[in-house]
């Protein structure tokens, strides 16, 4: 079944159909989560917990892209769970943010070297902190701009913004980083450190 | 770092993306051209792009798949699927009383044959039940000898050859054979005695014509027994109505108990 076939049948109550659904988006919505939150099992209760408001809600699904729709329930469920736990003294999700780069999760095996692999949870943690250093709103921009992929009136459909506000938070955002990451060097792998005045001319050159 | 004024860091991250017109890329391009400081702005910021892209996939840590009892424990299935899940939530506690309810009603067709009489009037079929068809006739056999009881009368008085008992009617008489019943009432009225002679006669007469008629209609019915025994075990057809539908909601019920359980 295709993916509209998929949507009607769930529409009308067919949870096997809604879970094909889920097996296509699981990983994507769960990265999203992951880099808003920053923590791999909060992320999996709060993409878990979008799944259902969105089988609840697909009887209200209109039409078009189901991807972003998706998406944006998972976006909005993220920013509960922040609000949620800023609204708490002492939360698991300060916790977790407090270890933002100490815990990592499952990466995608590649069949790669262990060296490799080391290297990649050394950036993985690296970018999981310097985005833990922008505001929410910055945070979910740069995960679905510059870590998924999503063009501009992409995130702009998902988080139910302007482009002109997707381009604005997205400048700040990267500014910041681009701050953070060149503070903190000596945490990158070699390849990923950010060139010197001398590096650009010489490549200028 | 400070951003070089003309060209400010929104403009330098849209340029990065090619999210800008013409006009602002042509802008940038110059700038760039003469601007070592805003080079390395530039670089700067693709290095960030460049290291947000190279952020590895995470693995999902288990199955974000949703049972039953995920939704259920959830509520209901929004919109469409309001009605689903009204359906899903009531149908395990719903189908065992459905059952229940059909299995009493079963039973009671099945002990009461009466009742399948008051409940095809109720529920308007017109085929009455097999066993109430077969006794029909017997119940029915005393009413037309009834009606054909001929009154007899003292020799002296001039008898009529014949006289219903049903209730005597004013309107002329239609033929002539029932002219001298009508001209003999006429003359019996001023004549009370022989009225009420007449009426003794006729209760014994009838009396008489009753229990030889009943007896007759016993004998019939004997025979008419005796010829086709009543059949008692015989199932009416609301019975098997229900039978049929209590099969049917026993199966849906193990099915539906099933699929709660699994959920």
């Amino acid at each position: 079944m295709d993916e509209s076939q998929l949507i009607a049948a769930a529409q009308k109550g067919d949870l096997p159909a809604f879970n094909q659904l889920v097996l296509r988006y699981q990983n994507l919505a769960y990265n999203v989560a992951y880099r808003i939150l920053g923590d791999p099992d909060l992320a999996a209760d709060a993409t878990q917990d979008a799944f259902i408001k969105a089988y609840k809600a697909i009887g209200g699904f209109r039409g078009g892209a189901f991807k972003p729709w998706m998406l944006r329930i998972v976006t909005n469920t993220c920013y509960d769970y922040l609000r949620s736990a800023r609204r708490k003294p002492r939360d698991s999700l300060d916790e977790a943010l407090e270890t933002v780069g100490e815990s990592s999760p499952g990466l995608r095996d590649r069949g790669e070297g262990p060296e490799r692999y080391v290297e990649r949870q050394e950036l993985n943690q690296m970018i999981q902190w310097a985005i833990h250093q922008l505001n929410d709103d910055q945070r979910a921009v740069v995960t679905l701009v510059d870590i998924q992929g999503f063009s501009y009136e992409e995130a702009a459909d998902i988080l139910g913004i302007s482009i002109g506000t997707v381009k604005s938070r997205l400048s700040r955002a990267r500014a910041k980083l681009r701050d953070v990451m060149q503070a903190h060097q000596e945490l990158l792998p070699a390849r990923y450190r950010f060139p010197t005045r001398a590096s650009v001319e010489s490549t200028r050159q | 770092m400070k951003p070089t004024p003309s060209i400010p860091d929104e403009l330098l991250s849209a340029y990065i993306d090619r999210q800008v017109s013409d006009a602002e890329f042509r802008r940038v391009e110059r700038a760039l051209m003469g601007d070592p400081a805003l080079q390395e702005r530039l670089e700067a910021l693709q290095s960030v792009v460049h290291l947000l892209q190279s952020a590895p996939a995470v693995v999902v840590p288990r199955p974000m798949t949703l049972s039953e009892g995920q939704v259920l424990a959830a509520g209901a299935h929004g919109q469409g699927r309001q009605g689903a899940g009204f359906w899903q939530r009531w149908m395990p506690r719903l189908a065992p009383l459905a059952t229940l309810l059909v299995a009493v009603l079963f039973v009671f067709s099945l002990a009461l044959p009466g009742a399948n009489l008051a409940i095809f009037s109720m529920t308007g079929l017109s085929t009455p039940p097999v066993s109430i068809v077969r006794e029909a006739p017997a119940a029915e056999a005393p009413a037309p000898l009834i009606a054909t009881v001929v009154v007899e009368r003292p020799a002296e008085l001039p008898a009529p050859r014949g006289r219903s008992l049903s209730k005597p009617t004013s309107a002329p008489p239609a033929t002539l054979e029932e002219a001298p019943v009508a001209a003999l009432e006429v003359a019996e009225a001023p004549v009370d005695a022989m009225a009420a002679d007449e009426q003794a006669v006729v209760r014994i007469v009838e009396s008489a014509e009753g229990d030889a008629m009943a007896n007759e209609a016993k004998e019939s019915k004997a025979a008419d027994v005796a010829a086709n025994p009543p059949d008692h075990h015989q199932i009416s057809p609301l019975s098997w109505l229900l039978g049929a539908l209590l099969i049917l909601l026993i199966i849906f019920t193990w099915r539906v108990t099933i699929a709660s359980r699994r959920k």
